[in-house]
């Protein structure tokens, strides 16, 4: 079977999202319909990565909702970090962060974005991502499922 | 079906062996163990407080053969010449000594920093038990020494340690003549956390969700291999279904990683349709693990002395996606730009790959028959390694859809294990006291290659040291001499078709 033949018998795949709510809303200074996301590894296990690669699927599709990851931070609207701030991460995240032209949001995606979730005593880790930068959002998780990442991120993007 | 016996015990085969020798009778065991044959698995470094204790891990298959070389070494002034000319693998775990450990290397070849980073003081050994609070000053890091690389035309590409895509963070070099590579050089240890250390003290059930986020992706790999260690360190022996079991998760994570690298090498090419067909794939397939185990990375389930299973395994759905996958793969090959692209780009020759100690499909797609399955069973299967030849990225895509469809099949004949309802659900073992060795090794063949986990407790049960060493430690310096005359813009496709872990190498 060919691959015109394959999408034609598969059809559709992105599976409905629930309605925004436009009293979660945030950051009404950004612009609305879009977010473009720099994407930061700070000390990730690499987990939260494949749920947020699976918001971009065909099942998420969460560029429909405006939001999508861009090589260069000069691009972006914000950055999405994930994991602990390690000692090593700790100057580029903030390389990125300085690169990145305001006004700015900053998404900590995941438990160890959020709260080191449990590694906060290495000696390799700095802290959770609000021990460095202004947090706009954070999406609780270990890993935080897609629709749950595809709902927050709505709530930046407003669509 | 089948109809196949697997073997009922954890370990029942494995032969053990222990020495420990004077620093100077260090090589020569070393070379004994290779000229025989076995492989350095791993090497932990140990703070006794009054010496410094190195344990060399070398094993071999067939039968399951696991010995320990230890040195002790004088805490005050720990020093061993270099095993460099024996092994390479040595040569690097040497450098880890150094960094995490104060180890001096008499007659290293290379002894610049591996693990340490420029803003970390020079002689803070953050795993000596006495290294007390961190040391790091990011004003004064000067940089890493790289060997400049000078000729007519050479230029110098500086990428990362973020990339453009959403991957983990490294430092790629870049040195080339036009676009052609003449030289890489990669540095990493950008996610350094000092998780072994943050083992150090914990009760070893503890353990077993630190061990999950080792490499997010190799849950179950690491997992599995940290409490393998830990169920012989207390002398526990698991039921053969729980066993099996286990084994079936592995195949689980074999099967939704392996999708994501064959959409995700398609994509590297501009075939970015057939990573969504992939990616919608692989979303099934982590439906399906959060179906059995309540979380899509499957994480939760292994438990030490048992597993702990919620749902069950829909074989029809799995036959279904297998079909699909073929499809797929079918469909990607048969592109002819694909092909192009594909084939002879980053070729691993099988001479350095066995240099290096190279793991998992790296090495099984340049022919050399590694799969700790085959090797060192925790349970009896009917598994073939796959192989390639070739040792491009073809043979690295190629390997992929073959192991894919043998996990797929496995899981079709044993699957059903899963559904089991009366597993033992990790009840922890007591009497932990009178325990028998108080040391543990674990060898797992995760979907990256043999993943290793060596574990000592203390007199109180509690974890007195951690040693993970990921297959992508062994991996990643073939890399580079892959990348040798192939072009800058192939570059992310070999990376891709490597795959190797960042989180799991930097630890
Ligand atoms: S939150 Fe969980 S999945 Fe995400 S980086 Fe941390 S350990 Fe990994």
């Amino acid at each position: 079977m060919g691959l015109i033949r394959r999408i034609v018998s598969l059809g559709k795949l992105a599976q409905p999202q629930p309605s925004l709510d436009p009293a979660r809303e945030i950051r009404p200074d950004l612009s609305s319909g879009s977010l473009v996301l720099r994407h930061v590894d700070a000390g990730s296990c690499n987990g939260c990565e494949i749920e947020l690669s699976a918001c971009f699927s065909p099942i998420y599709d969460l560029e429909s909702f405006g939001v999508s990851l861009t090589a260069s931070p000069r691009h972006a609207d914000g950055l999405v970090v994930t994991g602990v701030v390690t000692r090593n991460m700790q100057k580029p995240l903030m390389d990125a962060y300085i690169a990145t032209p305001g006004p700015k949001a900053v998404v900590a995606l995941g438990d160890c974005a959020i709260n080191c979730n449990g590694l906060r005593e290495g000696y390799g880790v700095t802290g959770a991502v609000a021990d460095h930068l202004d947090v706009d959002l954070e999406i609780p998780g270990c890993p935080p499922e897609p629709a749950e990442i595809v709902a927050a991120l709505r709530r930046v993007s407003k669509r | 079906m089948t109809e196949w016996d697997y073997s009922p015990t954890v370990g029942i085969n494995v032969k053990r062996e222990s020495v420990t020798v004077e620093p100077e009778g260090l090589p020569r065991a070393v070379s004994q163990q290779l000229e025989k044959g076995a492989r350095l698995a791993l090497a932990s470094a140990i703070d006794d407080a009054d010496q410094i204790r190195l344990v060399y891990a070398f094993v071999s298959p067939n039968p399951d053969l696991r010995t320990e070389i230890s040195v002790n070494l004088p805490s005050n002034d720990p020093v061993i010449t270099s095993l460099a000319p024996l092994s390479f693998p040595a040569s690097r775990f040497e450098r880890e000594f150094h960094d995490l450990f104060g180890v001096k290397i008499a007659n290293h070849p290379m002894p610049r920093r591996l693990v340490r980073h420029g803003h970390w003081l020079p002689t803070w050994y953050p795993m000596r038990h006495n290294a007390g609070v961190a040391k790091f000053s990011l004003e004064d890091d000067p940089g890493y020494p790289f060997v400049p690389v000078k000729g007519t035309g050479i230029y110098e590409i500086p990428v990362g340690p973020i990339h453009a895509g959403l991957i983990e963070p490294g430092h790629f070099r870049f040195y080339a003549v036009g676009e052609t590579v003449v030289k890489l050089k990669i540095r990493l240890w950008f996610l350094h956390k000092g998780l072994e250390k943050l083992f150090e003290g914990m009760e070893p059930t503890a353990g077993v969700a630190l061990s999950e986020k080792i490499s997010g992706d190799s849950s179950i790999g690491h997992s599995l291999a940290y409490v393998l260690a830990v169920e012989e360190a207390l002398g526990v022996t698991v039921n053969p279904d729980v066993a099996l079991a286990r084994a079936m998760l592995l195949e689980l994570e074999r099967l939704y990683n392996h999708v994501a690298d064959v959409g995700a090498m398609a994509n590297d090419v501009g075939y970015s349709v057939a990573n969504s067909h992939a990616l919608a794939l692989r979303e099934e397939l982590l439906r399906i693990n959060r179906g059995i185990t309540g979380n899509r990375l499957l994480r939760g389930a292994i438990k030490i002395g048992g597993i702990s299973l919620i749902g069950d395994l829909k074989l029809d759905q799995l036959r279904n996606i297998a079909e699909s996958f073929q499809e797929l793969a079918e469909i990607i090959v048969g592109n002819p730009m694909v092909h192009e692209r594909f084939s002879h780009t980053a070729t691993l020759l099988r001479a350095d790959a066995l240099l290096l100690g190279a793991l998992g499909p790296v090495a099984r797609s340049v022919g050399i028959a590694t799969d700790a399955r085959i090797a060192h069973p925790f349970v009896g299967l009917p598994i073939e390694a796959a192989l390639e030849a070739s040792g491009d990225v073809m043979a690295r895509f190629s390997l992929r859809v073959k192991e894919f469809q043998a996990s797929a099949k496995l899981l079709g004949e044993f699957g059903s294990i899963l559904s089991e309802r009366a597993l033992p659900n990790g009840t922890l073992v007591a009497a932990r006291q009178d325990s028998p060795r108080r040391q543990g090794f674990g060898l797992v063949e995760g979907w990256r290659g043999t993943i290793a986990n060596r574990v000592e407790l203390d007199d109180s049960g509690h974890l007195s040291r951690v040693k993970v060493v990921d297959p992508s430690w062994f991996n990643w310096p073939a890399l580079p001499l892959a990348m040798a005359e192939t072009i800058v813009p192939d570059f992310p496709l070999a990376n891709k078709s490597f795959n190797l872990s960042y989180s799991g190498n930097d630890l």
